[in-house]
C-alpha cells in the first residue's frame, strides 16, 4: 500500500497544476462514451502474462453495435472479431474458427464501468499528468483502489478523441501486471464497409457456450462475502468448451474488474487452492459436494474472500 | 544402437514385443544398469499413461524379488538346476511379476495403491495439475471475452482439439 500512498501525492502534485477542469469521473465517463460512438483503427501491443501481442485494431459502430477487429502480426496468426456481445476466433494457419457468445459487451482494450461516479468509495479516480502516445497527446486518469480487493490502473486519453490510448494495471506492490498500448492510432471519420464484411467463408465454423439465464436466489448457492462495490452482472448456467460440463457462473463486476463464481459437482478429485495468470487469479475449494472455483483480474485475497464465503443453502 | 533399445522397450510395455524379443531385453538388462533403471522408467510411464492411480516400486524392488528367488530353495524340483540357469529364470520371474504387477495396476484404475510397495504417488499429481490447467483455462475463455485475445491462454489448442457443441 505504501507504494499507492507515493503514487497518489505524486498524481496529487500533477493534478493540481492540471488546467483542465474536468475530475476523473467525468474523464472517464467521456472514454467510455467515445468508445462506444467513434470509428477508429490502429496497432496495438498487448503485454499479458509475459508475452507480447502485436495486433492490428480495428472499431466501428454500426446501428449501435460495436465491431472489433484486432489481427495479429506475428504467428500464431489469427483473428478475432467482436460483434457486440459475439465473438469469432479464427485461426488462419489452421482454418478453424471459434464462435462463442458473452453475456455481456466487453472492450478488448479495456472495461470501464458505465458510472464511474457510483465508485466513490472503492476507487480514487484522479487526473494525473500528460504524456505523448503514438505521437498524440494523451491525458493519464489514475484509477487507485481503495482496499486491497483490486487493481490500481492508469489509463492515458488521447486528449482530441477521448478515446483510451494506453492502459496500465499494477500489482499491490506496484509491478506493471499488464499493459495495452497502441503505437498507431487513427479516428476515422466514416465507418468501413470491411467491418461487416465476411472475413473468410471457407473456415470450418463451430459454435460454443449454450447459455441458460438463471437467478442465484433460486440456486442452492449463497454468497456471503460479497466485495463492495462489486454488483452481479449475471447468473447463467453455461457448458464448458472442453470438457463440456454444466457449470453454474456467476459474473462480479465493479466496473473496472470481474469476478467470475463457477460451481459444479466435485468431481473425483475435488481441486482446492490458489492460482494465478498475470493479473489473473482463482482459488478453489470444495464445499460438501460442490466444487467452487472464484476466479478474476483481481489480487489474490479478493478471490479467496470471496470463495471462503460461499455456502450451500440450506432448504 | 540406442534407438532399437528404446524402441523395444516400448513395445515390451504395449505388449508387443514378442517372447523371444522380451526375453533378449531382459537378458540384455541383467548386465546394464542404465539400461535397469531405463526399464524401471518406461514402466512408470507407461503405468501413468494407462492408469491414472499410480504406485511406483522403489528402485531396487527388482533387484531384491530377484536376490530373494536366488536364494530360495526349490522343493518341487527333483534335482537342482545349475547356478546360470536359476538365474535366468529368476530374473525373467521377477521381470514378469514387475510386469505383471504394473499390468493389474493399469487396468484396475480404482485402486489405492500396494500394501506392501512403498509408493509414490507421482501420477496422480501429475493428472490433478493437468486437470487444474485444463479448467482454469476453460473458466478464463467463460470469464472473459478478452482472452481469446492472449494466446498464453492457449485457445489454438482449444480450437485444434477441442469437439464443439453445436449452437
Amino acid at each position: 500500500m505504501r507504494f499507492f500512498i507515493v503514487f497518489f501525492l505524486a498524481i496529487s502534485c500533477a493534478a493540481a497544476q492540471e488546467s483542465s477542469s474536468l475530475n476523473g469521473q467525468q474523464w472517464l465517463k467521456k472514454v467510455g462514451d467515445s468508445m462506444k460512438t467513434l470509428n477508429y483503427h490502429g496497432t496495438v501491443i498487448f503485454m499479458k502474462n509475459g508475452q507480447i501481442d502485436t495486433m492490428k485494431y480495428q472499431h466501428t459502430v454500426e446501428n449501435g453495435i460495436e465491431n472489433e477487429r484486432l489481427t495479429s502480426l506475428n504467428s500464431p496468426l489469427r483473428e478475432v472479431t467482436r460483434k457486440s456481445n459475439e465473438i469469432s476466433c479464427i485461426f488462419k494457419e489452421t482454418h478453424k474458427k471459434i464462435e462463442s457468445q458473452h453475456p455481456i459487451d466487453r472492450s478488448f482494450i479495456v472495461d470501464l464501468p458505465a458510472h464511474p461516479e457510483r465508485l466513490d468509495e472503492q476507487y480514487l479516480l484522479a487526473v494525473a499528468g500528460q504524456e505523448m502516445i503514438a505521437m498524440r497527446p494523451a491525458q493519464i486518469i489514475a484509477v487507485l483502489p481503495k482496499d486491497e480487493l483490486r487493481y490500481a490502473r492508469k489509463i492515458w486519453v488521447d486528449k482530441a478523441s477521448w478515446l483510451p490510448l494506453k492502459i496500465e494495471v499494477y500489482a499491490l506492490d506496484g509491478s506493471t501486471l499488464e499493459q495495452v498500448l497502441f503505437t498507431e492510432f487513427e479516428v476515422d471519420t466514416l465507418a468501413s464497409d470491411q467491418a461487416s464484411a465476411p472475413m473468410h467463408p471457407q473456415v470450418e465454423n463451430r459454435h460454443l457456450h449454450a447459455e441458460n439465464n438463471g437467478a442465484l436466489e433460486d440456486s442452492a448457492f449463497r454468497l456471503g462475502n460479497w466485495p463492495a462495490g462489486f454488483k452481479e452482472v449475471f447468473f447463467i448456467r453455461n457448458a464448458m468448451q472442453q470438457s463440456k460440463k454444466i457449470v453454474d457462473h456467476l459474473l462480479l463486476s465493479d466496473g473496472f474488474s470481474n469476478i467470475s463464481v463457477y460451481f459444479e459437482p466435485k468431481g473425483e478429485h475435488g481441486i482446492e487452492g490458489l492460482k494465478s495468470l498475470g493479473p489473473v487469479n482463482s482459488f478453489s475449494r470444495v464445499v460438501g459436494d460442490l466444487q467452487v472455483t472464484v476466479l478474476g483480474e483481481v489480487p489474490s485475497q479478493a478471490v479467496e474472500f470471496v470463495a471462503n464465503g460461499v455456502s450451500v443453502r440450506r432448504n | 544402437m540406442q534407438e532399437p533399445i528404446n524402441e523395444k522397450l516400448s513395445l515390451l510395455f504395449d505388449d508387443q514385443l514378442d517372447t523371444v524379443e522380451a526375453y533378449r531385453l531382459l537378458k540384455a538388462t541383467r548386465h546394464d544398469e542404465q539400461l535397469q533403471l531405463k526399464l524401471q522408467r518406461y514402466a512408470l510411464i507407461a503405468q501413468s499413461l494407462k492408469s491414472e492411480q499410480c504406485s511406483v516400486a522403489n528402485l531396487d524392488f527388482v533387484d531384491k524379488v530377484s536376490r530373494q528367488l536366488e536364494h530360495e530353495p526349490i522343493y518341487l524340483l527333483p534335482h537342482k538346476k545349475h547356478k546360470g540357469y536359476l538365474k535366468k529364470t529368476g530374473l525373467a520371474v521377477a521381470a514378469s511379476l514387475v510386469l505383471a504387477v504394473l499390468w493389474l495396476s493399469a487396468s484396475r484404475p480404482g485402486i489405492q495403491g500396494f500394501p506392501n510397495v512403498a509408493g509414490n504417488s507421482i501420477a496422480q499429481h501429475t493428472i490433478d495439475a493437468e486437470q487444474m490447467n485444463a479448467r482454469f483455462k476453460e473458466y478464463l475463455l467463460a470469464h472473459d471475452n478478452v482472452w481469446y485475445v492472449n494466446n498464453n491462454v492457449g485457445v489454438q489448442s482449444y480450437a485444434r482439439v477441442a469437439s464443439y457443441q453445436q449452437k
